[in-house]
């Protein structure tokens, strides 16, 4: 006896179709769109210095791809995404365990970070660069801001919701404190912390651009702040899809490290795929 | 000679909204050698209590559990437990799971222990698979061989077929006394089902409930493996049927 595995390349092929499938499906809306856009702005319906066509945008993109603008921007924005993130992460996790393992600790910090969720990472702003000045060090605590609550709360809600017959176990064999958390409570709740990561980014990713229209000399929103202020509508376009374009990359590739990092958890998506 | 395990004067009373509830009452009994004994009783008579007071789970309210002279004061390297579902982590293989009590997996000596354990509950095919790609009685076994590979000195089982089929469970017994016979452990095995009690026991414990205490000892008569089919064996299991209800 031994489990089948004759069939996972059939499956993988027919899986490869469905992912195909989904991606055509997914592009019909966004072609559409850009169909009728290119053909209002041929036909002069809309005037070209508010909303520019598709292709003079690309043309627009394609220079400034060539010059190297767009992608000097665009690391300046990933580099502080990257270290407000990381730094987000290194601080809600450790903290995040701690408080969903410790219910009195709970009740002291709760109502506190309860006000502060409510905040907008972009409402600190001002007052962070009164601190810290106009240069790195207050976008990235905006940053590390804007990641930190969905990090913390969702490692917070993975840690209380561990099954207490698995901490059972971990008893049993005696584990020390330590090893529980290492053993039990972050692999149990790391599905729920990847959701919390998933969000913590593209929270931290809105701020980040949010910070850089409002004070920035260089990153994704400046680009766009600068186009404004030339009134160059097709670059206001390349730098806003450019933000989404790596939002979505930068999520996928969060996904594809999840599904890699976690094999077991295909058996919670028996139910069938979305 | 030196006692393996010995239950003395065990009390257990739970407070709750409602009162007091008396779970266990003076319970008493001790095992000498690598024995067997099955706990049976109605559901309620405290008997899950017991063994997770033997394992350290549970603090009792009066007396003391010693195994090997030492008092219990908590889990510890001499017991282990398998519970009534699998308990495993579905983040872990077969083998991660089988292996989670030992110390460090990774030396040779205790991987061919696990290689031994893992052939011994018939998963060495299996060692690469997940949680979610087997079936119940595959789970229920690795549990099993989690507990043995921990070394145990008694293994405290807890109701550990009663989620299965009638044919998975029949096999399971076979193999937990072949295992037993091979590895000189004591076994305490909590059940509801009494041809289970009486197929696999020394000793049979009978359990009434409120308070929970044991009624009656029986020393099972028969050699390995037992035959279900037998008058002697009918009729003793006739016999604690009538005592049990």
């Amino acid at each position: 006896m031994s489990i089948n595995r004759n069939n996972t390349s059939e499956k993988i092929s027919s899986s490869i179709k469905d992912i195909s499938r989904k991606i055509i499906r997914g592009l019909v809306f966004p072609v559409i769109i850009l169909a009728i856009w290119e053909m209002a702005a041929r036909q002069g319906v809309v005037d070209p210095y508010f909303l520019p066509s598709p292709s003079s945008i690309s043309h627009t993109y394609i220079d400034m791809f060539g010059s190297g603008l767009l992608q000097q921007h665009l690391l300046i924005s990933l580099q502080r995404l990257c270290y407000g993130f990381l730094i987000a992460v290194a601080v809600a996790i450790p903290m995040g365990v701690l408080v969903g393992k410790t219910r009195t600790f709970r009740h002291y910090v709760n109502p506190t970070l309860s006000f502060l969720q409510q905040i907008p990472p972009i409402a600190w702003i001002p007052i962070f660069m009164l601190w810290l000045g106009i240069d790195e060090a207050s976008k990235v605590a905006v940053i590390v801001y804007a990641a930190f609550f969905p990090i913390f709360l969702n490692t917070v809600q993975g840690v209380i919701s561990v099954d207490p017959k698995l901490i059972e176990v971990g008893r049993s064999f005696m584990l020390t404190t330590g090893e529980m958390i290492r053993r039990v409570y972050i692999p149990s709740a790391a599905m729920t912390i990847f959701v919390g990561l998933r969000l913590g980014l593209s929270n931290c990713w809105r701020a980040l651009v949010g910070a850089e229209l409002i004070a920035a000399s260089s990153g994704l929103g400046s680009l766009i702040m600068d186009a404004r202020n030339f009134s160059q509508a097709d670059k206001i376009f390349v730098g806003i899809f450019t933000i989404g374009l790596a939002g979505l990359l930068i999520d996928f590739l969060l996904r594809r490290m999840e599904s890699k990092l976690m094999p077991w958890k295909k058996m919670y998506k028996v139910g069938g795929n979305t | 000679m030196k006692s393996r395990l010995e239950v003395n004067n065990i009390g257990k009373t739970f407070y709750s909204d409602w009162g007091e509830v008396e779970a266990l009452k003076s319970i008493s009994f001790t095992s000498s050698k690598s024995e067997f004994i099955s706990i049976v009783g109605p559901s309620g008579c405290g008997k899950t209590t017991l063994l997770r007071i033997i394992a350290g789970l549970e603090k009792p309210s009066t007396g003391e559990v010693l195994i090997e002279e030492i008092p219990v004061r908590g889990p510890g390297h001499d017991r282990a437990v398998v519970f009534q579902d699998p308990r495993l982590f579905p983040w872990l293989t077969v083998e991660q799971n089988a292996a989670f009590g030992i110390e460090d997996s990774n030396k040779d000596e205790a991987k061919s222990k696990l290689d031994n354990i893992l052939q011994l509950v018939g998963l060495e095919n299996f060692r690469k698979a997940y949680p979610y790609e087997l079936s119940g009685g595959m789970a229920q076994r690795v549990a099993i061989a989690r507990a043995f590979a921990f070394k145990p000195k008694v293994l405290l089982m807890d109701e550990p077929f009663s989620a299965l089929d009638a044919q998975t469970r029949s096999r399971m017994q076979m193999e937990l006394v072949d295992l037993w016979q091979q590895t000189a452990k004591s076994v305490i095995l909590v059940t509801h089902d009494i041809s289970e009690a009486l197929l696999l026991g020394q000793r049979v414990l009978i359990m009434s409930s409120s308070p929970g205490i044991i009624k009656e000892t029986i020393e099972v008569p028969f050699d390995y493996p037992r035959d279900v089919d037998s008058l002697e064996f009918i009729k003793l299991k006739k016999y604690i049927t009538s005592r049990v209800y």
